[in-house]
């Protein structure tokens, strides 16, 4: 490995597709070495749906049992989906973690086809299980005469979602949501709910290097990768809180293996992962540089702050900026102000440098020894309005709420959600990898035919990010990525059942589907 | 993509010098060049006619009618006032086709000579009829696009919103050859696979568009288009209709019905005029007109649902139209 070097300096959307070099890569690999040339890949639309490997598709059979008060005694998931000639189409996460229940017992078969590979895709089989799971807790909700947000209420254990629940109920007027098909006429709206459950997975193979310079200039090197959730800016941000500067100040190099090994985008786990061990490198090196800046002026490192995008020299205890714990807060004036240049002028070596791996994440009490899984929330309603004439489905609003330990960069959260909420909606409404059924072929490899959300579909979206501080790490920063595109499609379906009172069992709920459901497959319009 | 040569046309009779045997014109180049990327057509020679100034304008002329350039983009019908004024399922048709950015430069004349989006057709996987093989792939396949009447020899639907609102009108098309010149109605220029499975329409190998001509009536022409698509950006119709009516004393006199999404051609839904000839169009008798509609249609195995949505737009196109000035699609 250490004659290879990979440079991803952009690394676009993956979602999973870009999680391995895949047969491809390595193929590449081999000619380049054989004809000791460079060898250009790029593979398009075509070929990333013919060959990288789809989201594997999912046939469930679900049972719940449950008592009168709502308990859940049973769950029982028989579940199959085809990953090609691999495995991976598993979706049972959802049915095995978000409720509680005594018994709980799933089945998954990975059926084995000639129509293509399979490859993880964003959160893999969760968006399928909660497609499931969360209609069927409404439906039993409806079995029960109960609200379906205080049937969760009963059931769910998660503090984080019954938070999350509660602001979302208020934000999206879960009060006026009426009974199913109420509306007259042939737009019909609805609301629904569904619900997220993600995991926090760290990868320690997750180190950071901070090196300033004689001339103040400030550098953040790992081998991270920036896969659209803005990991860059977030590596500034804490890099620059810990010295005191702003992030504009701070250079992030990332993308390359010439830097300390960095994870891998995936899982939702980069944040979490790579910005302790960037936060730990950075107080490090500022350890070092107030020392050096505390030994040119005759004082001691304890009183020398960094603030501002200065460095504020004390002959005496500073105090604290936001009260020491006698509620002292800065008194003392510092003798000398430096710019950080000025300080980091004073270093005796042109360059220091330090580096931090990811350490094991503290635990908080009762995690781990009483087996209880650390899990993100993560609850989504939508508003959708149904054409009952011609089966067209319109989200109109979805309100997520999320968690993800402590948020670093609200804006780029709120972009990971909606772009989440995006692919939730067409994966609920659109996607569908068309094979011809007589030859197994593809027909609709293109962006044309393998139909997204557009900007017409586009909805209101409105996040809010509870903020859930457990102390895991240094940062305590969690993963968004995969739990904000879990809940949509079973939100969608579960507001499709408000609006019309028809449960929509498959996906995409396409205009066909929809009239089908309704009755009006193929006959006339209005009964 | 095969290497091809690029010659310009300054007029008509250049470019049609030019043109056959390998040599195709190019206006806006946006059918076209897809074609050529799916390897269905590989011309060795393109001829720009963009700059070709006989082919543009919008015209009001002597007898009423409106003389429509082949080279006016979708964009320009969208927003020339005489077109939204005075043909509104035109307008409409033009202005929601594709995306803003398509709209610029696609081109009237494009626009109808456009060959079918069935993706049998345009795989290199599948040598279906209309390319010369024996097969419709799409009979026994995934055909939930396709058409509902007309399938039997080849399922395509005719993709074009603009003929469908121009058949509505009326309209005549103006075809130029080497030697002649001919003029005939619009509904007459398109081919059905019957008639000839390899082509959609009846330009000769060395014909170009030279004009399409709407008629302005003595009492003015309310018209409507709707087109419902799975989803609303950069979305084919499963189905699109346009309805031209001429109503006075608040009888429908002369009704036109089209339906596109339906057929290999724009198709005439005579049933559906003859409903409302005679009559008011309002709530009861646009009902009844739109189930005459889908009568007779024969639908394949995943495209009955097709029947309901042209149901409900034929109505609301209808109710569209006789309201006047509201209604129809929104921007």
């Amino acid at each position: 490995k250490s004659q290879v070097r990979v440079v991803t300096e952009f690394m676009g959307g993956g979602f999973g597709a870009k999680f391995g070099a895949g047969n491809f890569g390595v193929l590449a690999t081999h000619l380049s070495k054989k004809a000791g040339a460079p060898v250009r890949l790029m593979l398009d639309r075509k070929d990333e749906h013919l060959s990288v490997g789809n989201r594997p598709d999912s046939v469930q059979r679900l049972r719940i049992g449950a008592k009168r008060d709502g308990t859940l005694t049973a769950i029982h998931l028989e579940a199959y989906g085809t990953a090609g000639t691999g495995t991976g189409a598993g979706c049972a996460g959802p049915a095995q973690n978000m409720y509680a229940c005594g018994a709980i017992a799933t089945e998954e078969s990975d059926v084995f086809t000639h129509a293509g590979p399979a490859a993880a895709f964003r959160a893999p089989g969760h968006p399928q299980g909660c497609f499931a799971l969360e209609q069927l807790i409404d439906e039993l909700a409806e079995k029960l005469s109960v609200d379906p947000l205080a049937l969760r209420d009963r059931i769910d254990k998660s503090d984080a979602r019954r938070e999350e629940r509660r602001i979302g109920a208020e934000r999206v007027g879960w009060p006026r949501r009426h009974a199913p098909g109420a509306d007259a006429g042939a737009l019909k709206r609805g609301l629904g709910v569904a619900q997220a459950v993600w995991y926090r997975f760290v990868d320690m193979d997750s180190s950071a290097e901070v090196r300033i310079t004689r001339d103040g200039s400030v550098e953040l090197m790992s081998g991270v990768q920036d896969i659209g959730g803005g990991i860059r800016t977030a590596l500034a941000q804490v890099v620059a809180e810990e010295l005191g500067l702003s992030p504009r100040d701070v250079t992030v190099r990332i993308g390359d293996t010439a830097f300390p090994a960095g994870p891998a985008s995936g899982g939702s786990v980069t944040t979490g992962s790579i910005t302790p061990p960037a936060r730990n490198a950075a107080h490090k090196a500022k350890r070092q540089l107030v020392e050096q800046v505390a030994q040119a002026f005759g004082t001691t490192p304890d009183r020398i702050v960094l603030k501002g995008g200065q460095v504020l020299v004390y002959d005496t205890d500073p105090g604290r900026e936001d009260g020491d714990t006698k509620g002292r807060s800065y008194k003392a004036a510092p003798v000398k102000i430096l710019s950080f240049r000025q300080a980091a002028s004073k270093l005796q070596t042109e360059q220091i440098a330090a580096r931090a791996d990811r350490s094991r994440d503290y635990s908080a009490a009762g995690e781990g020894a009483a087996g209880r899984r650390i899990i993100y929330g993560g609850v989504q309603f939508a508003e959708v309005v149904v054409d009952t004439e011609t089966g067209v489905i319109k989200v109109e609003r979805v309100v997520a709420i999320h968690d993800c330990g402590r948020p670093l960069n609200p804006l780029a959260l709120e972009s990971q959600i909606n772009g989440g909420i995006l692919q939730g909606i067409s994966y609920a409404l659109y996607e569908d990898r068309v094979l011809d059924r007589q030859t197994g072929r593809m027909v609709n490899a293109n962006l044309e035919q393998y139909k997204i959300v557009g900007s017409r579909e586009t909805p209101k979206i409105e996040s809010v990010i509870i903020e859930e501080y457990l102390g895991r790490s240094s940062t305590d920063a969690g993963g968004i990525g995969e739990p904000s595109t879990i809940p949509t499609a079973a939100a969608v379906a579960n507001a499709v059942y408000n609006a019309t009172g028809v449960r929509m069992r498959e996906l995409p709920m396409t205009p066909a589907r929809v009239l089908a459901a309704l009755g009006r497959g193929a006959k006339g319009g209005a009964a | 993509m095969n290497s091809f040569e690029w010659t310009e046309a300054a007029t008509v009779a250049d470019a049609l010098t030019q043109v056959g045997g390998g040599s195709v014109v190019k206006a806006g180049g946006l059918d076209l060049l897809d074609r050529m990327k799916e390897g269905i057509d590989s011309p060795s020679r393109l001829v720009n006619i963009r700059n070709v100034r006989e082919l543009r304008g919008v015209r009001q002329e002597s007898g009423g009618s409106l003389w429509l350039g082949p080279l006016t983009t979708l964009a320009e019908l969208d927003s020339h006032p005489v077109v939204r004024q005075k043909f509104k399922a035109l307008a409409d048709a033009a202005g929601h086709a594709a995306t803003p950015q398509i709209r610029n430069v696609a081109t009237l004349g494009g626009n109808l000579l456009q060959r079918p989006r069935c993706w049998y057709f345009r795989s290199e996987d599948f040598h279906c009829r209309k390319k010369g093989g024996s097969t419709c792939f799409a009979h026994e396949g995934e055909n939930q696009y396709h058409a509902i009447f007309g399938n039997e020899v080849c399922a395509i639907v005719h993709p074009s919103a603009t003929a469908t609102a121009l058949v509505a009108l009326e309209a005549r098309i103006e075809l130029t050859g080497l030697k002649e010149k001919r003029e005939i109605a619009l509904e007459d220029f398109f081919l059905t696979p019957e008639e000839d499975v390899r082509r959609e329409n009846k330009l000769g190998e060395r014909e170009l568009i030279t004009g399409v001509r709407v008629p302005s009536p003595v009492h003015p022409v309310r018209s409507a288009y709707l087109k419902q698509g799975e989803k609303e950006s950069f979305d084919w119709p499963l189905a699109d209709v346009a309805v031209a009516l001429n109503i006075t004393g608040g009888t429908c006199r002369v009704a036109s019905v089209i339906l596109g999404g339906a057929a290999p051609v724009p198709l005439r839904a005579s049933e559906a005029e003859k409903a409302v000839v005679g009559k008011a169009v309002n709530e009861e008798t646009a009902r009844a007109s739109a189930k005459a509609a889908v009568r007779g249609a024969t639908p394949l195995t995943q495209n009955a649902y097709k029947l309901p949505i042209f149901e409900t737009l034929v109505r609301r196109a209808l109710l569209a139209a006789a309201a006047g000035a509201g209604g129809g699609l929104k921007k």
